[in-house]
């Protein structure tokens, strides 16, 4: 069964049709959202986040249905006037992609830890990342990366 | 596609209709809150859906020291939020932090949680052990202890969790959670919850809940019996440790044997009690 739902994706209002049983995450994939990740399908790695509404989750563990009218940001969405988003230009400074199938997530995760929280401890960032598995690092790099880009945010607020 | 068989999703607007679609679905119609557990279900069986999302039901208030929280709360918006902290020396958020990753809590409900009757469950056992109270709406509100969506005779077809409130505790009262997993993000292997209230004489009230013995959440009344009366000096807890493992029934599954569960019920006891205990001398003191 069919049913077409009204989706904000990263600030464009689109309408998209949706079996009723599929997934925000297949949903998102089948419309050219390729940086949210297939993993696991079970919302155990995180390679799926998305923001919904402006928090992170598993797209996996969304039906796409019970998304209909809210907003969804992806990290297509990041990019402003040819430019990175900090989180994303600390991950290429820092060295902290390796196969980069986890990056995407992470960085989901990252900024909406930076929404809650503007100056997380290394343990907040750690606690934050808990839901995103990733097999090449041993994730110090990813922390080193959210710091960063949170010394970097206080520091344009500052100015 | 996860849900393979659903053929009717409804997202109503007030409670009413929402009991009005559930009656009318059937036998396939479930009523979802986030959705996590029913996705991760894949059921067949799931034909109709009845999303909660549509209603008022995330609200989180302080009621004069007892907490009440709407059930489509999402267990980060409750962990975060100053009248959990503040409720018993913040035993809501430190159980809500062991729960799962933050990806999931961002959509996971308080509701969900309870109604879902999952073994794993640690909301469950801390819920009991603090004497939460709820309203289920079956057409009128019908308020009662959530130990009644424990009950072997529990049923909750064509009603809806609205609400959960967590009463206020009288004065020398202090709780604790304990939680055993293989990594930080797998659910229990073991869990406990321990609640105790203590006036001069010594222990007056002592409720002790265990859970994913593999089985749901439970009292452990001889633990309790055994706080009762006591001074709840480290003698007092280990005999009631001692009496948690004797009672409670362990099974074996991936996670554990019913051994090592049993050896973590000790275990989860002592700890559970001592961190209640501390936080009780924190108070009294």
């Amino acid at each position: 069964m069919k049913q077409t739902i009204a989706l904000t994706i990263n600030g464009t209002r689109r309408s998209i049709e949706t079996e009723l049983g599929e997934t925000l995450l297949e949903v998102l994939r089948r419309n050219g959202m390729k940086s949210v990740k297939l993993g696991c399908d079970t919302g155990d790695c995180g390679a799926c986040a998305v923001l919904l509404d402006g928090s992170a989750v598993n797209a996996c563990m969304v039906l796409a249905v019970a998304a209909d009218g809210k907003d969804v940001d992806t990290v297509e969405g990041l990019e402003h006037d040819g430019r990175l988003h900090p989180m994303q230009q600390a991950m290429i400074d820092v060295g902290a992609v390796q196969c980069g199938f986890c990056t995407p997530g992470i960085l989901m995760s990252g900024i909406d830890l930076l929404s809650r929280n503007p100056d997380p401890t290394e343990d907040e960032v750690r606690e934050a990342l808990a839901g995103n598995l990733c097999r090449c690092t041993g994730y110090v790099k990813q922390v080193d990366v959210i710091l960063a880009t949170a010394r970097l945010q206080a520091g344009e607020t500052d100015a | 596609m996860q849900l393979t068989h659903l053929h009717s999703y409804a997202r109503p607007t007030d409670l009413e209709s929402a009991v009005e679609l559930i009656r009318e679905g059937g036998r396939g119609t479930r009523v979802m809150a986030a959705g996590t557990d029913l996705i991760l279900s894949g059921s067949d069986e799931i034909t109709g859906l009845v999303d909660l999302g549509g209603l008022a039901l995330s609200y989180i208030e302080d009621r004069g020291g007892a907490v009440a929280i709407g059930a489509m709360t999402t267990l980060t918006e409750l962990l975060e939020h100053p009248a959990a902290a503040a409720y018993l020396d913040g035993v809501v958020p430190e159980m809500l932090r062991r729960v799962g990753s933050p990806l999931l809590r961002n959509v996971a409900t308080v509701g969900g949680n309870l109604v879902r009757r999952q073994p794993w469950s640690d909301v469950i056992p801390l819920f009991r052990a603090l004497g939460a109270s709820m309203t289920l709406f079956d057409g009128e509100d019908r308020s009662g202890p959530i130990d009644d969506l424990y009950a072997e005779a529990a049923h909750l077809t064509g009603t809806i969790l609205t609400e959960v409130v967590l009463p206020r505790q009288p004065a020398g009262t202090a709780a604790a959670f304990w939680k055993f997993t293989r990594s930080a993000v797998d659910i229990a292997t073991l869990n406990c919850a321990a609640l105790i209230q203590a006036q001069e004489s010594g222990c007056v009230r002592a409720r002790v809940f265990v859970g994913a013995t593999p089985r749901l959440a439970a009292a452990v009344p001889s633990a309790e019996a055994a706080l009762v009366g006591t001074d709840l000096s480290a003698s007092a807890i280990a005999a009631a440790a001692r009496a948690a493992a004797d009672e409670v029934s362990t099974g074996d599954d991936l996670r554990a044997t019913a051994a090592y569960r049993t050896r973590l019920v000790s275990v989860g006891v002592t700890r559970c009690l001592e961190k209640a205990q501390e936080r009780l001398e924190g108070v009294t003191s």
